[in-house]
């Protein structure tokens, strides 16, 4: 499964259960996720993939699951 | 002449500095002191057309934006007083500050459109503000008798000749938790928010030169020095948003990218700066001040902040809502690295007189414990429709054989005078407590709790924390043959309570832990959870 998947069914099932998410759709700005959803959604990053967003992360990182799949992998040192 | 409100305050100082010069601006989005004052103007026709005036409440429920800002100006160039919702809250939660304070107008934006048709219902204020795209308007379904309004359309109207603002007039009503379990108002008149803004302008030497960070929601205190510190004195504002603003490593960055001269925030957040390494790697050399308040920081991570930014004046702001900041204290040169005690709170603001009375009522020198008061121009007028409330807490000088005249504001906070002067602050004497700057009454956690139909009784605990101050968890026990999932009295707690103000975790006990007198033992309930803490910290 990729960080990507992983993320989407995360997210759809945990944070926003009514409708879930796409890979690419806008998370904060489309009011989709709130603050308390976003400290889940960094529970459960730092948990799986042992990255810390919240001391790291750019804005921009928090847009949608791919640019937070990226900011995952530029983390961890490998591509993004 | 001095600017007689925070409205004329801001107009003035716009007047002294170039009309194309930024005022705020945030990641999206800016607008000039031009724009500003004309986008305002045009927010208060429209609000005053509507029969918005003197005394009246406005709801601001918007994200943190320039345009946010415009709608709070715009409101009290009408003359009435605004009201910050947090937009992250509940609407529900929103929806109990509405129905105390009696919106005559509403001014909210596009995220709040799938929530404002039920938040509406009931309520009748004479103007509704709304910020988003007209299908989205429509597709909210909104009572078709609304007097509704795009904010594009009232903030293009043409100024109108206004009734001036008069200086005791409300200026903004701030609603923090409230032990009862509805959040209660505390009520700011245009004196009392010039006389504090206007001692940081001069105290703190403020110029249009300085860049301000505005990192605390509109609906926090700290909100107040931000906004009217920085416009009243023509400098600029980088809005912080709520994601923004948890961004450790990005926030530093945005420090020196902006090249900001004052920043105030939470001391959680500026741990969590440290923590992640950036502040004494980038340095900082634009910030000349650092206001921290809200919370006590922990000395150790304070001695490293002190360290990495040895030119900066770093400021200890300290008061409730109530009284805006009471008493302040900058921090030494260098900590002794034998410290842990808390860094003082300081001495009175310059403008304001601070004094401590033991349970007899009596004042206490130096060495003696007792609750502060505070009195002076900072001060609250009251609390929202609350008379009984504010009769409690705003007494006549109670000083015994002193012929001092005025009111004075139990601020509810354990003190000891220290021989140099300042205050050492002891604890709260109720059960308020701070978690990463909020205030919370336990008491609003636990009414939410027990309003779950599965409850019958509920504790909420905070566990200290050296980062965030408090973390906060509750003990609840179940009602005769119920079995509540703690993640369900979560989610219902999320539908009333603010994030911070939702327990971290909750256990369901067989029956309430109780002392020999038949209390509730919150120091042993404490114990069990900070044994359970450190266990799992263990493993």
């Amino acid at each position: 499964m990729s960080i990507e998947n992983d993320l989407t069914e995360f997210i759809s099932r945990d944070v926003v259960p009514e409708g879930g998410v796409t890979e690419t759709e806008l998370l904060i700005s489309s009011g989709k996720v709130d603050s308390l959803g976003l400290l889940q959604i960094l529970g459960f990053i730092e948990q799986q993939y042992g990255v810390t967003l919240l001391t790291s992360g750019s804005p921009k990182d928090f847009e949608s699951v791919q640019t937070l799949a990226s900011a995952i992998r530029k983390a961890r040192g490998e591509s993004a | 002449m001095k600017a007689q409100s925070l409205w004329g305050l801001v107009r003035d100082a716009a007047g002294r500095v170039p009309s194309s010069k930024t005022a705020i601006w945030n990641a999206d989005a800016s607008c000039t002191y031009g724009e500003l004052i004309s986008r305002a103007q045009g927010i208060a026709a429209s609000l005053h057309e509507a029969g918005v005036g003197r005394g009246d409440r406005v709801g601001i429920w918007k994200d943190k934006t320039p345009n946010c800002v415009q709608a709070i100006l715009g409101t009290m160039a009408a003359g009435a007083a605004y009201v910050p919702l947090d937009p992250r809250a509940p609407w529900r939660r929103c929806r109990t500050i509405a129905e105390d304070c009696g919106f005559a107008a509403i001014i909210a934006d596009q995220p709040r459109l799938a929530s404002l048709g039920e938040f509406l219902q009931g309520l009748s204020p004479r103007k509704v503000i709304v910020e988003a795209a007209e299908d989205a308007i429509t597709a909210a379904h909104l009572p078709p008798d609304l007097a509704l309004e795009s904010f594009a359309s009232a903030v293009a109207r043409k100024s109108i000749p206004l009734p001036e603002v008069h200086p005791e007039d409300l200026a903004y009503i701030l609603y923090t938790s409230g032990s009862t379990g509805t959040p209660k108002g505390v009520i700011h008149t245009h004196l009392s928010g010039l006389a504090f803004t206007n001692w940081v302008q001069d105290r703190f030497a403020i110029t249009p030169d300085d860049i301000f960070s505005s990192h605390a929601p509109f609906h926090f205190d700290l909100s107040i020095s931000d906004l009217y510190a920085s416009l009243g004195s023509g400098a600029s504002l980088r809005l912080i948003s709520s994601l923004e603003g948890m961004l450790a490593a990005h926030l530093v960055k945005l420090i020196t990218e902006t090249k900001m001269t004052v920043w105030y925030s939470v001391p959680s957040i500026l741990v969590s700066m440290l923590n992640a390494g950036e502040i004494e790697k980038q340095g900082l050399p634009t910030l000349r001040i650092l206001f921290f308040a809200g919370e006590v920081f922990p000395t150790p991570q304070l001695r490293r902040l002190r360290r990495a930014l040895p030119n900066v004046g770093l400021f200890n702001l300290f008061g409730p809502t109530e009284t805006n900041v009471c008493t302040y204290y900058e921090v030494p040169p260098t900590i002794p690295e034998d410290r842990t005690a808390p860094i003082s709170i300081g001495k009175a603001c310059e403008h304001m007189e601070t004094f401590v009375l033991n349970d007899a009522g009596e004042v206490v020198g130096e060495g003696a414990e007792g609750v502060l008061w505070a009195k002076g121009g900072n001060l609250m007028s009251g609390y929202w429709n609350d008379p009984k409330r504010t009769a409690a807490t705003l007494v006549p000088d109670p000083r015994k054989d002193s012929n001092a005249n005025g009111l004075a504001y139990c601020t509810g906070d354990f003190v000891k005078l220290q021989p140099d002067g300042n205050y050492e602050f002891l604890g709260r004497r109720d059960h308020m407590v701070k978690s990463r700057g909020f205030r919370i009454e336990l008491g609003e956690i636990e009414s939410v709790l027990s309003g779950h139909p599965e409850i019958l009784e509920a504790i909420a605990v905070p566990v200290p924390d050296p980062e965030v101050g408090n973390r906060i968890v509750a003990s609840v026990v179940a009602r005769a043959g119920q079995k509540p999932d703690p993640n369900q009295l979560r989610a219902h707690c999320s539908r009333f309570l603010p994030t911070y103000m939702v327990p971290e975790q909750i256990e369901i006990r067989e029956s309430m832990a109780l002392t020999s007198t038949g209390k509730t033992d919150r120091q042993l309930l404490l114990r069990e959870w900070q044994s359970r803490v450190a266990t799992a910290a263990a493993k």
